[in-house]
């Protein structure tokens, strides 16, 4: 069934060019993967009806009947809770005409209504009315036969929901690896786990996607150049290189990060010192060790899912204090995004710590934080250029300390390179990016069903 | 106007859920409510749906799948959407074991929305 598709499948662009000569150590990256429309149907095809990606957070989610509508590869889904509890998703399009059934960003829903004909659909997605069942013969209209389209694939890591279209697919813990070990630093380490505050803020950027994961892989040294006012405002640190000690780390998959340790009191990714001990007991003493040590952690899950756990000040002269944004990087073009940006906090967070915490994350990051709007430019003007015919004929240059050893002390699994300014894991990234677009069948697929 | 019987007990019928029965040839929405049971019509009365089965919260609202039109279990009033006409409510009354029986008019049942024309109009083929 499989070696049908390895066939026909088409390892090179229109123009001949093989996908595996886009991204090489030697020539470096090739632009076109920013600003080329017909890498994004593959990309499309590829990765996004491929990959798990990331759709919501459980907690987004109170009572039965309450939704969230999305896209996954470019084709909208509904999140939906039923009356059992459980979270379920599918291609938001009705079965009679295709009309999304759920139009609203997020609502609470008795049924999913298409207000085209009518037709309506059960929190558990099986088909309810039909105009005028009285009009169709018998047997025709098999309403047990015509529910939505579930999304073939659907689970959850920590409250975060991804889905997948492709069966192949391996399970999304397997998906995830090693990067499970990372995650938890971050969002497995209360008792009760982290939660959503309010709702993501959602923008749109005219940028490929890659440049926000390509930033998220844990491009430390931007900051001092792109982000420079903020040394101004006393909001980083005046030493250029203060952000460059550390980790770059590959888990397996193409998840990437950086880790950061700070100066002493600044432990614990600069939680409260409250929390430690529930810390202590929810993370292995490997977990531990790496976390006692860090100040900060940005990276990104494969393909378009990303985070920061930072350390600012809140505002100008104010004491810093840590928050975690969760991202994901919506591709709609070659040459646009949306973003979803997320806050999260530990639900168990003493009370004070949340009010500070959604207030560093809302003035630095978001759509109109002080560090969000410079990358903002960066990513745009970067795709503009890059999508340029003769541009094009010029690869982009990754070469910051790379082919480094990993170092074997590190008490976390992956590939860790000490220090954290070098372009190893976007490289990482960008390989994995390549393995998706030049693979038959979803890397990690079961060598035969 | 008679009074039936449903054959269902106040504990039989599930709490915070419609439920719906025959009774007399005629479809009945039940609906546990504190101590007592409300009963409707489980035709709505805009397009003649089956309104049926569904979550009834605190607010004692119950939705027809189709249009949305929105109507309260206590005495049928149209709360929103697009019906002109409130649904029946029927009385209800409970026997000493929880018994639940239902007044029925002689003619409750709702013609349908919809019905094919009696001259010349298509008509579905049966098999």
């Amino acid at each position: 069934m499989a070696s049908v598709e390895t066939d026909v499948f088409e390892s090179r662009l229109a123009d001949g060019t093989e996908i595996d000569d886009l991204v090489t150590e030697e020539k470096g990256i090739s632009r076109r993967i920013y600003g080329d429309p017909e890498i994004f149907a593959l990309e499309q095809e590829r990765i996004f009806r491929r990959a798990w990606v990331f759709l919501a957070h459980e907690t987004e989610f109170q009572r039965p009947g309450d939704t969230i509508t999305r896209n996954l590869a470019g084709e909208p889904v509904v999140l939906i809770m039923g009356d059992d509890g459980v979270i379920r998703a599918f291609l938001n399009s009705c079965r009679h005409r295709g009309m999304r059934v759920c139009r609203a960003d997020r609502d609470n829903l008795k049924f999913m209504r298409c207000v085209y004909h009518g037709w309506a659909y059960n929190r558990d997605g099986t088909l309810r009315a039909a105009f005028a069942e009285q009009l169709y013969e018998p047997e025709r209209l098999r309403k047990e036969e015509l529910g939505l389209i579930p999304v073939t694939q659907v689970d959850s890591y920590a409250g975060f929901i991804f889905g997948c279209w492709d069966p192949e697919t391996p399970p999304l813990d397997e998906y995830l690896g090693d990067m499970r070990f990372y995650l938890d630093l971050i969002v497995n380490r209360t008792d009760d786990g982290c939660e959503v505050v309010g709702v993501p803020h959602v923008w749109e950027a005219r940028c490929n996607w890659k440049f926000a994961t390509d930033n998220f892989t844990g491009d430390n040294f931007h900051l001092y150049t792109a982000h420079g006012s903020m040394v101004e405002l006393g909001m980083l640190p005046p030493d250029p290189m203060s952000l460059s000690y550390g980790y770059m780390i590959t888990a397996e998959g193409g998840h990437v990060l950086h880790i950061v340790p700070g100066p002493p009191g600044f432990e614990y990714l600069g939680m409260p010192k409250e929390m430690i001990p529930e810390f202590k007991r929810n993370l292995s003493p490997a977990q531990q060790a790496v976390m006692e040590r860090s100040t900060f952690t940005v990276g990104s899950i494969f393909p378009n899912f990303s985070y920061l756990h930072v350390f600012v000040p809140k505002e100008q002269g104010a004491p810093p204090c840590s928050f975690l944004s969760f991202r994901m990087w919506e591709p709609l073009a070659f040459n646009r995004t949306r973003i979803h940006s997320y806050l999260i906090v530990d639900k168990s967070a003493p009370a004070d710590f949340r009010t500070e915490t959604a207030q560093a994350y809302v003035r630095t990051f978001g759509p109109s934080g002080l560090f969000e709007q410079d990358d903002m430019e960066n990513w745009e003007d970067c795709t503009l250029v890059n999508s340029g015919q003769i541009a094009q004929r010029y690869h982009l240059h990754h070469g910051m300390r790379i082919g480094l050893p990993p170092d074997p002390d590190f008490p976390g699994p992956g590939k860790a390179y000490q220090g954290s300014y070098g372009e190893q894991t976007q490289l990482d990234f960008y390989a994995e990016w390549e393995r998706w677009m030049t693979a038959p069948r979803p890397v990690g697929a079961r060598k035969e069903a | 106007m008679s009074t039936h019987g449903t054959g269902l007990r106040v504990e039989d019928l599930p709490i915070g859920r419609s439920t719906v029965v025959d009774v007399a040839d005629t479809k009945v929405l039940l609906i546990r409510r504190g101590d007592g049971v409300c009963a409707t019509s489980a035709w709505c009365t805009h397009a003649r749906t089956m309104i049926g089965e569904q979550p009834v919260e605190e607010d004692g609202l119950i939705e027809c799948p189709m249009h949305g039109a929105v109507f309260s279990i206590e005495d049928g009033s149209l709360q929103l959407g697009p019906a002109c006409d409130p649904l029946p409510v029927y009385a209800v009354s409970i026997g000493e074991r929880g018994e639940i029986a239902v007044d029925i008019p002689e003619v409750a049942e709702p013609p349908p929305a919809t019905r094919p024309s009696s001259f010349g109009a298509w008509q579905p083929t049966r098999r």
